[in-house]
């Protein structure tokens, strides 16, 4: 069996939309508790334990979000305390870990989604609806990598001219903030530069062709049935309301419905579909490898 | 049989004409027939029974608890289908409220039922929300249900505790409210002639009651006369068996209770809330209770919420039940009776009650109802014989349970204590430590440009005025604690209500009522506004409140009480009018003066649900 990187992107996607969207449609903590691990752990896999500063960077996300809920909404039956006039509630409290719980995991699952669909796979799909789409999709796909190597070379040329003072905070900060402004200047005019040039090129004008050939084979046909029935089972838990959850006043939690249970248990599946296929393919490899 | 009985009743009254004011036991039938006959008539019953049968069955759960309650001690009818409705009503629906389970036990009770949610609930629902999930368990502990955590005496404890040194009783705040006060003596009354503690306690709650009565003999509330509070008032004393009509402590310049109440009374037979006002479900319910009550005291029939129609299984020997002592009530003993008047009273219960009890039910104006006195006689002569009752206790009506569920805010228990504020300086102290320590570090490691600590030493002095403009109280502190105004220049008042989204939701946040303040009177400063006064009412009354952009003048309140703007549609929201005029104008920016009349009122389609007039 192939690595789940290299099933057909169609596959791929599907199911990447199937998980975020239950995602996000439900509100559920156990949903939103499946979706996080999920997406944390897949991403473990993927990539095992670098990344350290995304980590972070989630996790500081996660605590501002979690906090700015009950600063902002006062809904709720328990006082925690009250903040000049306004109350900040448990429930409020819980309701932001929750909400956070549901960007943070999308946000992971996207971080995996653009690892594994590079724009030559995005360009399969969007290629295949529409010219002009997948043209605007390639442009942005690669302006978030160029503005990084761009800032780059902003940033040492800089310090080359002496201009780039960090042996303090202040001065750290302010020599940040004049690369951003060039950056953003430069931005500007290279879109419109590169919207010339590519329209010059006569890109966006017809169906565009792959350099590689992808094959939609059985094995994807397999993953997708897999993925569209355990979808299905999830999404009418959510959409027959077995999976609503209630903060507001009091807690009312309703999963005990054999609906709701199914519900998550399916969608606990559907995320963990790739790490097994993942975990199978990498102990097959190493097998493989012990053999020779 | 119905003849004789008159005579017998008119008989035992005698003493009451001879003082020469007041209400004969015929007149206060009258008054209780008058509000059944008008609620016969909007309902459109033929008789009492069908009015259980249809309207009061249909809308069981929702609104017909009191009214059920009312008539089960009135007379005798067979309520099985109502009782049949509720037990659906109560096992399709979560009861979140402590109060609410506690009023459906009751009425359950009241309706002959031998359900076991009536003791299934005591456990889980006394002491949940406060004082009212006490008075309402204890009159179901009084009629002879038990629990395993919670014993009469146990429960008479905890309301004892709770009195406030004004001899009142009262959800929050440091005094007394009449219409708690009242319904703690209701559910007092029974252990009045039992325990002496009990008795010093129901004394100061009666100086207290009298000493609030107003000159016509009625009662306010919030600062609102109404005739609710008057009307608990006059169910505490029957139940305490004191002839208000009697009692010189309650009669004001020639006035009593009850014609304080009767002064809100429509021409129809309903109540009004306030004077001038129109029908009020509430006040209707109340006054018809507490003439049923105060009828069942002339009578010398059971109090009202020692129900007739009650079935307690035979209490575990293990318990510890302290079950109420036989009956005992002799004039003597009957609290406050002035030993001028106790001998001529008609309050005592006598050894004839049984046939005077059975000749007043029949003898209503509402006797359509083919009731065989025997049925009475028997039924109370199985009360009589084996509970306790020294006096009548009621339950109080919906307007108690909606304040309740304001309260539910302050339930947790309080933690930490001290005053506002008193956190800061170690607070501080601490981020100022940090920053010190800080500081230290990049000395250390030799990062020892002045611009490093000149950043360390404004994020402190960032992180210090944050603290400094942020005030964190815990809920005890803030709910409850009003505001002593020392330049008050007017009384305005204020009343929150959500008529709208009635029946359109179960939601046990909304009041059944609708009510969810009931109008108040709040003391304003030179330049208070609207919203100064709807937050001041949030505070003291331990009401959710939640607005958007409250920084600056631009306040717009999205959330009282639970209910949010766009629960009803997307036209749906809070309003808000004053004098009964729509301002073209924000609530913050609304300067108050003398007089005024706020209502914040929940419209679901942008005001045209409500008869707005605008400025």
């Amino acid at each position: 069996m192939r690595s789940f990187s290299e099933f057909d992107p169609i596959t791929v996607t599907l199911w990447f939309f199937s998980v975020i969207g239950i995602a996000m449609f439900s509100g559920h903590p156990l949903v939103m508790s499946i979706s996080l691990a999920g997406a944390i752990l897949f991403f473990i896999v993927r990539n095992g334990l670098r990344h350290g500063r995304s980590h972070l960077f989630f996790l500081i996300l996660f605590i501002v979000l979690a906090l700015a809920n009950p600063i902002i909404s006062h809904n709720g039956a328990t006082v925690l305390f009250v903040l000049n006039n306004a109350p900040v509630t448990l429930e409020a409290l819980l309701y932001g870990i929750n909400s956070a719980a549901m960007i943070v995991g999308v946000l992971y699952w996207f971080r995996s989604f653009t690892q594994i669909m590079t724009s030559e796979k995005v360009l399969r799909i969007a290629g295949a609806i529409s010219p002009k789409l997948s043209l605007i999709l390639s442009m942005s796909l690669r302006a978030v990598p160029m503005f990084a190597r761009r800032a780059k070379q902003v940033s040492d040329a800089q310090k080359a001219m002496g201009l780039y003072n960090d042996d303090n905070i202040i001065d750290d900060l302010r020599g940040r903030m004049r690369v951003f402004s060039i950056i953003a200047t430069w931005a500007l005019e290279n879109g419109i530069i590169t919207a010339d040039s590519m329209t010059a090129r006569g890109y966006g004008t017809g169906r565009r062709t792959q350099l590689r050939r992808f094959r939609f084979s059985s094995s994807d046909a397999a993953f997708t049935l897999v993925t569209l029935a355990l979808l299905g089972v999830s999404a009418a838990a959510v959409a027959s309301g077995a999976l609503d959850f209630n903060f507001y006043p009091h807690i009312e939690a309703d999963v005990n419905g054999a609906a709701g249970i199914s519900g998550a248990a399916a969608y606990g599946a559907l995320v963990l579909l790739p790490v097994i296929i993942e975990t199978e393919v990498s102990i097959r490899w190493k097998y493989l490898q012990s053999r020779i | 049989m119905c003849w004789l009985a008159v005579m017998l009743l008119s008989v035992s009254l005698l003493p009451i004409r001879a003082a020469g004011y007041g209400y004969t036991a015929d007149e206060v039938d009258d008054l209780i027939g008058g509000i059944i006959a008008y609620k016969l008539n909007v309902s459109g019953s033929g008789s009492i029974q069908d009015w259980i049968d249809g309207r009061l069955t249909d809308d069981a759960g929702v609104m017909s608890e009191w009214y059920i309650i009312a008539l089960s001690q009135y007379a005798q009818y067979d309520m099985s289908s109502y009782e049949q409705a509720l037990t659906g009503y109560i096992s399709s629906h979560n009861v979140y409220s402590a109060t609410a389970r506690e009023k459906y036990a009751l009425a359950l009770c009241a309706a002959g039922s031998s359900d076991s949610y009536i003791t299934d609930i005591l456990d889980s629902s006394i002491g949940e929300v406060g004082i009212m999930s006490r008075i309402y368990g204890l009159h179901l502990l009084s009629n002879g249900y038990t629990c395993r955590e919670h014993t009469a005496a146990s429960v008479v404890d905890e309301l004892l505790s709770l009195q406030y040194p004004d001899g009142g009783w009262a959800l929050f705040g440091e005094y007394g409210d009449i219409d708690v006060t009242a319904m703690t003596l209701q559910a007092l009354a029974p252990y009045y002639g039992e325990r002496s503690d009990v008795q010093s306690a129901v004394e100061r709650g009666l100086s207290l009651l009298s000493e609030k009565q107003m000159s016509d003999g009625g009662y306010s509330s919030f600062g609102t006369p109404n005739p609710e509070s008057s009307a608990q008032v006059l169910t505490a004393l029957s139940a305490l068996g004191i002839d208000c009509q009697q009692d010189s402590r309650f009669i004001k310049d020639g006035n009593t209770i009850i014609d304080g109440m009767l002064n809100y009374r429509l021409p129809d037979g309903s109540y009004c809330h306030t004077s001038g006002g129109g029908f009020n479900e509430t006040a209707t319910i109340q006054a018809m209770y507490s003439l049923i009550a105060y009828k069942r005291m002339l009578g010398g029939q059971t109090p009202l919420y020692i129900l007739d129609n009650r079935k307690p299984q035979a209490p575990h020997s293990d318990t510890g039940h302290s079950e109420p002592a036989p009956v005992t009530t002799k004039a003597a003993e009957a609290p406050g009776a002035p030993a001028s008047s106790a001998n001529t009273t008609a309050s005592p219960v006598s050894s004839d009650t049984t046939s005077v009890s059975a000749g007043s039910a029949v003898s209503g104006n509402v006797s359509a109802t083919e009731l065989p006195a025997t049925a009475v006689s028997s039924a109370y002569t199985q009360a009589a014989g084996s509970y306790a009752v020294t006096a009548a206790s009621v339950i109080s009506g919906t307007s108690a349970s909606s304040v309740t569920s304001a309260a539910v805010i302050m339930s947790s228990d309080s933690g930490s204590s001290g005053k506002s504020g008193g956190y800061k300086p170690v607070v501080i102290l601490i981020i100022a430590g940090a920053g010190a320590m800080l500081s230290l570090l990049l000395f250390a490691l030799g990062k020892r440009s002045w611009k490093n600590f000149a950043f360390v030493g404004a994020a402190a002095a960032a992180g210090i005025i944050i603290v400094l403009v942020t005030d964190i109280r815990s809920p005890e502190e803030y709910y409850g604690s009003g505001k002593t105004k020392e330049n008050a220049v007017g009384t305005v008042t204020m009343e929150i209500r959500c008529d709208t989204v009635l029946g359109k939701t179960d939601k046990e946040y909304i009041p059944e009522d609708g009510t969810i303040l009931p109008v108040t009177s709040f003391e304003i400063e030179e330049g208070d506004t609207v919203y100064d006064v709807l937050t001041e009412a949030a505070q003291t009354y331990g009401l959710q409140l939640e607005n958007k952009g409250s920084l600056t003048n631009l306040v717009y309140v999205s959330g009282i009480n639970y209910l949010y703007e766009l629960e009803f549609g997307e036209l749906s929201g809070w309003v808000y009018h004053v004098n009964g005029i729509s301002p073209s104008r924000g609530c913050a920016e609304y300067v108050l003066s003398d007089g005024d009349r706020i209502e914040w009122l929940y419209t679901c389609e942008l005001g045209r649900d409500l008869n707005e007039v605008y400025e």
